[in-house]
């Protein structure tokens, strides 16, 4: 009797744990489930002050996944064919203002797919951080997003054609991933963007975008790029300088190079293959000691005289010519980071990993350290090939 | 009660995963960032010391617990007061693997759903792993180690493209004082817990292989966890240092062509397998170290109240994430290393004079 009793307890336990087994598997996992049908996926977020008083103006480009499909929808035109729609709210921080989006929008904003950040110059003058924790605390959004600066309303440049693309976030995260066609911009990422904060001497660099009007339509181009220095934005290089900024960091991996050919009138165009920079710097007691290193290969792409470039004599010259403009948009480069005394190049970053004694040293007046160091270029340039024509088919 | 047995090979994978633990998504001595993976071997060259020394305790004593010793060495009254002092110690470190798994569920992925929610089926299932006995947590540990160490080395191929090894310099720039301490709290947590293992010692079915068990899973579970950070320090750059999860946060920044990302499910599917055995093998030590001092024939019994305090106590101690890592900080390693070293080294030593007394007497 004992037994059959202790038999049927065991049965009665054992039967109550597959009743918790069953109701875990079933019961599990539902909480925080999110349909796609649910959400507003944001591909582009763009940081404005707002008009007046304080707080942020925060705009979205949010994907119609519904017009995405479907072949009807263009760029432009009709409002609602676009397969994207463009929201805006605001808030005293940026996080209040995207929350207060859900008043305006009937789905809960998505961010984990946010492909671009897009920020008004006014908030990079008065700092970026407290617009960008948001996007490092909360879960969401991603570190792989990307940075841009523009002078306008951010509304415009997701506004704006995305030329062969749906949506003009999305195109613009090509574009800088395309970067290397000209290597006139250096594209950013948000993880770059807090890693060169953290490092006390260093000044960051975002791409600038801006729209243009072109046959009547709003398109955008990525020009040149801000500098920004202790968080805050304080000047801006052209398209050449960005790329004597590339030529120092070795990110020149592509572009094309034009060289004037004296004695004549008319320019040679050269092809940029790769290139590769060795920076090395130096501490001495009172100054530090900058040795640039770049080496770069190219191809002659064109040329516009009507002389043979492509002899051995003139691939020599033409290399010289070459080293020439590299070490003027290096040169370029560094004046203006001098001139905003703002360490682009993260000369200190090299010193902080190779030579931290003297770095910790030299931090706390690294400004005037850097505005002086003499700064020695050296370019080794090769051009190695001259396309499929041996001679320009008219030599005068 | 029963004697359930476990090879040397379960008691190395169990050290493994006990090790790892929680540690791999909530790291200690994260002051020292940059040199994080070299301050890990260090603190692993510093532990095993420890746990060699510790290890002295059961070949003194062999086939005997912990707390069985305590006993032995200071009388039943103040080696229970002894065990007591340990079995908060264990109830503790449950507690924050459980407070770990709450807060990183809930800031990651499961931000609505309520506290409970989470914790009630894992205790339920942890509950369930305990009352099933050591031999059953050994083996479907097996596994679940496997998998983890399968996913730690399959993350060398997936990070390669966005590892710099320019963020992994400076090696050596922070003072003295800094390395010392987060060697020490390294050393402490997550490899000083295994004194823990000193109450299962007793039922490893080839007592003579024991020492080499444990020592060689401490040193497998260094070397990942070495090599986890000297990645995540090759990816994120100083940028780790701003992160309440800094593994999650590595996995993160993995994007291979556009289409393999949201690779955070790797650390948290580690931590999910890892953190579970470590929670399972401090609930079951907790029950059969209370069974011991009770005297109880079965520690069955006690397991699910147990769990249940533990539960309790996740929410209890660790209130709060930033408290959390201010106490894994400030005041571990110092609690840690008087239960890891400290005591078991006392215990040491007061067992050599009393034997040595006991010698006297007889000759």
């Amino acid at each position: 009797m004992v037994k059959v009793h202790g038999e049927r307890r065991r049965g009665l336990t054992k039967g109550l744990w597959w009743l918790v087994l069953v109701f875990l598997v079933f019961t599990g996992g539902c909480w925080d489930r999110r349909e796609l049908e649910k959400l507003a996926v944001v591909v582009g977020i763009g940081i404005n002050l707002a008009p007046e008083g304080e707080g942020y103006e925060v705009s979205y480009q949010i994907v119609r996944a519904a017009q995405i499909q479907s072949p009807g929808g263009s760029g432009s035109g009709d409002e609602e064919l676009r397969p994207f729609w463009i929201l805006r709210s605001r808030g005293p921080t940026v996080f209040e203002a995207i929350r207060n989006a859900t008043l305006q929008s009937s789905r809960r904003l998505f961010l984990s797919h946010n492909q671009v950040l897009v920020i008004n110059e006014a908030v990079a003058r008065e700092g970026l951080m407290p617009a960008l924790d948001f996007f490092i605390r909360d879960h969401e959004p991603r570190l792989t997003q990307w940075l841009l600066l523009t002078a306008e309303d951010p509304v415009q440049i997701f506004d704006a054609s995305a030329g062969l693309e749906r949506v003009s976030s999305q195109a613009i995260s090509d574009l800088l991933q395309h970067y290397q066609l000209t290597s006139k911009i250096r594209p950013v990422r948000l993880s770059d963007y807090i890693a060169l904060t953290m490092e006390k001497t260093a000044a960051n660099t975002l791409p600038r975008i801006r729209t243009i009007e072109h046959a009547g339509k709003k398109e955008y181009i990525l020009d040149g790029t801000g500098i920004i220095k202790g968080d805050k934005l304080v000047g801006f290089l052209d398209p050449k300088e960005t790329r004597g900024l590339l030529w120092v960091l070795g990110e020149v991996q592509g572009g094309v190079l034009t060289v004037d050919v004296p004695g004549e009138k008319g320019k040679a165009t050269l092809e940029i293959f790769d290139s590769a920079s060795k920076v090395t710097v130096q501490a001495e007691a009172e100054q530090i000691r900058v040795k640039i290193e770049v080496q770069m290969r190219s191809g002659l792409g064109t040329q516009t005289v009507y002389t043979d470039l492509s002899t051995p004599d003139q691939f020599k010259k033409l290399e010289q010519w070459q080293a020439e403009v590299i070490k003027a948009e290096i040169e370029a480069a560094l004046a203006k980071a001098r001139a905003y005394k703002a360490d682009i190049f993260g000369f200190g970053r090299l010193l902080f990993g190779r030579d931290n004694r003297s770095w910790q040293r030299l931090a706390p007046d690294w400004e005037r350290y850097f505005v002086e160091a003499p700064v020695e270029i050296k370019v080794k340039t090769a051009v190695e090939e001259l396309g499929l024509s041996t001679r320009p088919a008219l030599e005068l | 009660m029963a004697q359930e047995l476990i090879s040397p090979r379960q008691l190395t994978f169990l050290v493994i995963s006990f090790t790892i633990g929680s540690w791999i998504v909530l790291p200690s001595g994260i002051e020292a960032w940059q040199n994080l993976w070299l301050l890990i071997l260090f603190a692993l060259g510093q532990a095993l010391g420890f746990v060699y020394l510790s290890l002295f305790l059961f070949r003194r004593y062999p086939g005997k617990t912990l707390f069985a010793v305590h006993e032995f060495v200071y009388g039943p009254v103040l080696g229970k007061l002894i065990s007591l002092l340990f079995l908060w110690f264990f109830l503790q470190t449950g507690a924050g693997a459980l407070a770990v798994f709450v807060t990183l569920l809930k800031t990651t992925v499961f931000t609505d759903t309520p506290d409970l929610a989470l914790l009630l089926p894992w205790v339920i299932i942890i509950v369930y792993g305990c009352r099933r006995g050591l031999e059953v947590i050994a083996r479907s540990n097996e596994p679940l180690v496997l998998a983890t160490v399968g996913l730690i080395l399959v993350s060398v191929f997936l990070v390669l493209n966005a590892f710099k090894a320019e963020n992994l310099l400076p090696l050596f720039n922070q003072s003295l004082a800094t390395v010392f301490w987060n060697t020490l709290g390294i050393a402490v947590f997550p490899f000083g817990q295994n004194v823990l293992f000193l109450m299962l010692l007793p039922q490893v079915n080839r007592p003579q292989k024991v020492r080499g068990a444990v020592l060689r899973g401490m040193v497998v579970a260094g070397g990942l966890l070495s090599l986890l950070q000297f990645l995540a320090v090759g990816v994120l750059g100083r940028t780790g240092e701003l992160f309440v999860f800094p593994t999650i946060e590595f996995y993160r920044m993995i994007i291979i062509g556009q289409v393999l990302t949201r690779l955070e499910l790797i650390p948290l599917l580690n931590f999910l397998t890892m953190g579970f055995i470590k929670i399972m093998l401090c609930l079951y030590t907790l029950a059969v170290g209370t069974a011991q001092i009770l005297e109880l024939r079965a520690y069955r019994p006690l397991v699910l109240p147990l769990g249940i305090l533990i539960l309790v106590f996740a929410r209890q101690i660790y209130p709060s994430i930033s408290l959390h890592l201010h106490y894994i900080e400030e005041v571990q390693p110092l609690v840690s290393l008087f239960f890891c070293f400290f005591l078991p080294m006392l215990t040491l030593g007061v067992s050599f004079l009393r034997g040595g007394a006991q010698q006297e007497m007889a000759s």
